[in-house]
């Protein structure tokens, strides 16, 4: 609604005023107006009554001192009856003085000047004659003798000053109601519609500003006020739930329409359009946080073949199979998309390196060419994967796609059933690290892992008070790999959990053993991924380990890393005092890496901290190592923790720690993680250094 | 439409209203023309007075119309005396008559202070200058006003009669009085000063009977009453003069010559036997020659264009006995116009 234009509008208000002192003032008016006639109408009949009074009583006194040609005695009569009374004038025609003068009549009697006082009549003045001529009232009477002779007449005026005064008090008085009257009824009037018009008006027009981008009020019109307001505020409403409820459908039909428009209408998947928008999308935010993006051609293979011999129907099911399998596989984030007949995509965002998207690539390619039955045939099928990755290939979505493209047709021309980079050197790296990933589950399954143990020493007396197991790989080609090669590989699939629980096992199952042979191999630390934690068996597998391992709670010891801890520390909280609460010691790992925050270090379950070798390296001669290692030692006394240094390999470094109060020493200085037999030689014989 | 309104109807309504009120005055009388101004005087070339006296009958107005006519003379006026003869209508008509003959003044001596007005009221018309001389006017305008002191003359009169008395032992006694009409000031003014002497000497007083017709017959009537009715009257006073028979008749029936004294006010040229003989104990005489000439000493201020006292009170002579003699040619003059 536009409310901008409307400022040169009349306010209702003030129509309603002009209306309201137009009507009190029409009606006020016509009752002064009735109120002026009647009082002036009595006035005058008053007057005339008064006058005829005067008269009566004058006439006869009048008559017999004119007899007796006693003027200055009647002049004194007409002054009394002047006096005590408003009349204007009082003339007196003698026709004896008359006769006397010489003169039809002798003129005299009292007339009243501007002041009101009363004067001497005098027939020569002009003004005085002007006056009489202009009186509102006059009356003549014949004075006569008893026996009839006419001796005079006697006249008397009465002004319409006296009148005019009564009657302009009147007006003013009418005037003084009618603009009190007025005012009280325009006031009465304007709170009556104020509050039964106005208000409920204002309130209408508020609900009706306070409206959505459509424009259409947010809250229902208030109803409340008269019937008439009422009506109007529920029309209105009905109109607003009216037009909300065909904006709804209008909502959900555009909503269809957009889904149509982005989507694909066999699968669901989003269609080229949709698709397009997402890259883009995507390529903004790989630029913005630095990462890469992998996007994913798939064609399956053979596909019209199948089409053509078996129809379109169980195309299109197959279609439908292969759009769930993809989904189940992809991860929440990655946008999946049927471009066309047979070809998907696949977009893949945050990836740190463009190798990492061959294992998808690899599960995929797997994953297709697991058989399948739709209406009772059993179809094999393969797909052909092309992947193009940004920024490494191209940073413009246009080039992504036409690479990615290529790449398939690569993959094709490799002989299908593979995925191929755009970038031949991708590809290779590509498959490295498939194979390491296949090799690790192959290791895993044939036992290829073996524990080795770091013993811990009490550096005062060189005695053992511990050992860390470690895991090894010996592949059966390549021999002992080292964990670096494939602990991250491992963390990245997800492998760290059967791998972590595999070398636990083995170490617990060697640790009864040593305890049950008489050896004396103190806690056993054990390394634990939160990867782990996160299971929502652990507890009960660990329980389980331990009960079948026959290994106690209190010979070994979890260490997590301090920065595995900091990614989630409540929950780790919480996990790992269910862990302590089994009676196993608990450890932070690589302490001094992960920007523990102290306030949550003071409510870990924890016994001890390790020191991360990279602070024990350049000991005692690196100054700033040198102090970060003293407070580390000073923050697990103060915290009444103990502490432990890793990576120790000189006896500087050694004794270094010890001056500052950390005894416990794990590093090549008293051995290298070493397997069980040899271990046991050292059980046996323990240090001499 | 906001500016409409209120005060163009209002406005409307009462101009509507008003000029209700401005009606054409209902008439029923025609238009008043005849004025005082209709009494033309003629073209007068010498200097001439009026001098119009109620009645020159009376000794009183006679004597004052010779005063009156002396001075005129004296000054070179030439003087026409009107005598209105008790007549109210005479003497309305004799000042028309007196202002058409276009005199430069008028003296007057009216009938009554009420039909002074009148005449002061035609003279003012005419623009005539008027002295009024006895009586006095209600109300008016006019040059001078040449009056007796009534009141001290009575006062003084009082005084002579309360002396008398106690040298003849009448102090206890009563004093009744004959007045003028009380309506009339002087008539006050006589009464007030004469009580105040008796009062003075505590002399206690008898009725006061007022003249009507001022008849000897209504004196010696009013006489013979009081003598009746206060059998320790001592004292009678007169105040007027022409009807001191009636009361002289009075007290010589009742036989009481020597016990009741009279006085009166004013004179009678027989007042001249009979004060010196003691019939007539004493009297306040007025001076009506000198007031004749004073009324026409300040016509003539007047018309000279001299400042003029606007009230002119001339003494009254106590005249008895004992200085009759001596006061003779004043009251000869002034009193009688011998």
């Amino acid at each position: 609604m536009e409310f901008k234009n409307i400022t040169h509008e009349r306010s209702l208000y003030v129509t309603l005023g002009v209306i309201i002192v137009l009507v009190v003032t029409i009606i006020m008016s016509i009752h002064t107006a009735y109120v002026y006639m009647d009082t002036k109408n009595n006035i005058f009949q008053g007057m005339k009554q008064s006058s005829r009074h005067i008269i009566v009583s004058l006439q006869k006194n009048v008559m017999d001192l004119m007899k007796s040609y006693s003027i200055n005695e009647y002049d004194k009569l007409v002054l009394n009856e002047m006096e005590g009374r408003d009349n204007f004038a009082i003339i007196v025609e003698d026709y004896n003085m008359g006769k006397i003068l010489g003169e039809k009549a002798f003129l005299s009697g009292k007339i009243r000047d501007a002041e009101g006082n009363i004067i001497d009549y005098d027939s020569k003045n002009s003004e005085q004659n002007k006056q009489l001529e202009a009186c509102y009232y006059s009356d003549k009477y014949d004075i006569t003798t008893d026996s009839g002779d006419k001796l005079g007449t006697i006249a008397i005026y009465i002004s319409n000053i006296s009148m005019n005064a009564q009657l302009n008090k009147i007006i003013i008085g009418s005037i003084i109601n009618l603009v009190l009257l007025s005012l009280l009824f325009l006031l009465s009037l304007f709170i009556i519609i104020h509050f039964f018009i106005l208000k409920p008006l204002s309130d209408i027009i508020s609900c009706i500003k306070h409206s959505d981008h459509d424009g259409i009020p947010v809250a229902l019109i208030p109803n409340h006020g008269s019937k008439e307001i009422f009506l109007l505020s529920n029309t209105m409403n009905n109109m607003i739930i009216s037009i909300r409820d065909s904006r709804v459908a209008l909502k959900a039909q555009k909503n269809a329409l957009h889904y149509q428009a982005n989507h694909d209408a066999l699968t669901g998947l989003a269609n080229r359009i949709l698709f397009n928008d997402r890259l883009e999308q995507s390529i903004i935010k790989a630029k913005n946080n630095s990462t890469k993006v992998a996007l994913f051609f798939i064609d399956l293979d053979h596909f019209k073949k199948i089409n053509d011999s078996l129809g379109h129907e169980i195309g299109d099911k197959i279609l439908k199979v292969v759009t769930q399998r993809l989904n189940e596989t992809i991860c929440k984030e990655a946008t999946l998309a049927r471009l066309g007949g047979d070809e998907f995509s696949i977009i893949v965002e945050d990836l740190r390196q463009g190798q990492d998207a061959s294992l998808l690539a690899n599960k995929l390619i797997e994953l297709l060419s697991q058989p399948l039955t739709i209406e009772d045939n059993l179809l094999y099928i393969s797909s052909s994967i092309g992947i193009s990755i940004y920024p490494d290939d191209g940073v413009s979505a246009q080039n992504l796609i036409k690479y990615a493209d290529a790449a398939m047709y690569k993959a094709k021309d490799e002989g299908r059933n593979n995925f191929q980079y755009y970038s031949a050197e991708m590809t290779e790296l590509a498959f490295e690290r498939v194979v390491m990933d296949t090799s690790l589950r192959e290791a895993l399954k044939n036992g290829d892992f073996v524990v080795y143990y770091q013993p811990q020493v009490n550096g005062n007396n060189n005695k053992l008070v511990g050992m860390e197991a470690l895991v090894r790989w010996q592949h059966p080609i390549m021999g002992l790999v080292a964990p670096s090669k494939f602990i991250p590989l491992a963390e990245e699939t997800g492998m760290i959990i059967p791998l972590d629980q595999y070398v636990m096992r083995c170490a617990m199952t060697q640790i009864a053993k040593w305890y049950k042979e008489g050896f004396k191999p103190g806690v056993v630390a054990l390394n634990l991924a939160m990867k782990q934690l996160h299971q929502k068996d652990f507890i009960s597998i660990l329980e389980t380990m331990l009960k079948e391992t026959e290994c106690k709670a209190e010979w070994i010891e979890l260490e997590v890393t301090e920065s595995q801890i900091m990614t989630n520390p409540e929950e780790a909280i919480k996990i790992l005092k269910q862990i302590n609460d089994m009676g196993i010691k608990l450890a932070v790992d690589d302490f001094g890496t992960g920007y523990s925050s102290l306030s949550y270090l003071k409510r870990l379950p924890i016994d001890k901290l390790k020191i991360d070798q990279s602070f024990i390296r350049d000991l005692p001669e690196d100054e700033e190592d040198a102090s970060i290692t003293k407070a580390v030692i000073a923050l697990s006394k103060s915290l009444n923790l103990r502490v432990i240094a890793e990576g120790v390999e000189t006896k500087e470094q050694k004794e270094f720690l010890i001056e500052n109060g950390c005894n416990n020493i794990q590093g090549y200085f008293y051995g290298k993680p070493m397997p069980a037999n040899e271990m046991e030689k050292v059980l046996s014989k323990g240090f001499n250094s | 439409m906001s500016r409409i309104p209120f005060f163009i109807i209002l406005i409307t309504l009462l101009t509507l209203f008003s000029s209700c009120s401005d009606d054409k005055p209902l008439k029923n009388t025609k238009n008043l023309q005849t004025n005082i101004s209709s009494v033309a005087p003629k073209v007068q070339n010498t200097k001439k007075l009026a001098y119009i006296v109620t009645d020159s009958s009376i000794p009183f107005w006679a004597i004052m119309g010779r005063g009156v006519k002396n001075r005129a003379d004296a000054l070179g006026y030439e003087l026409e005396i009107y005598n209105a003869e008790n007549s109210a209508k005479l003497e309305l008509e004799l000042t028309v008559k007196a202002i058409k003959e276009n005199v430069s003044g008028i003296i007057v001596s009216p009938s009554t202070s009420s039909a002074c007005v009148t005449i002061l009221k035609l003279a003012k018309g005419a623009n005539i200058p008027v002295v009024i001389s006895d009586i006095g006017t209600d109300s008016g305008e006019y040059v001078s006003y040449i009056s007796s002191n009534n009141r001290e003359g009575a006062y003084d009169i009082g005084k002579v009669l309360a002396k008398k008395m106690v040298a003849l032992g009448f102090e206890k006694g009563r004093v009744g009085i004959v007045a003028i009409p009380q309506k009339r000031l002087n008539g006050q003014a006589r009464t007030a000063g004469f009580m105040q002497a008796m009062d003075e000497v505590a002399i206690k007083g008898a009725d006061i009977k007022q003249l009507v017709t001022w008849s000897e017959e209504e004196t010696y009537t009013f006489s013979k009453e009081m003598i009746e009715s206060y059998p320790d009257l001592r004292a009678i006073w007169l105040q007027t003069s022409n009807s001191y028979n009636g009361a002289l008749r009075a007290i010589a029936e009742s036989g009481k010559k020597d016990e009741i004294l009279l006085i009166a006010f004013d004179a009678e040229p027989e007042f001249l036997e009979l004060i010196p003989k003691g019939i007539l104990a004493a009297s306040a005489m007025q001076q009506p020659y000198l007031m004749g000439q004073e009324a026409v000493n300040a016509m003539d201020k007047y018309l000279s264009g001299k400042e003029v006292q606007k009230n002119i009170q001339l003494p009254i002579l106590s005249i008895s006995a004992e200085n009759i003699i001596k006061n003779l040619p004043t009251i000869q003059r002034n009193v009688l116009g011998i």
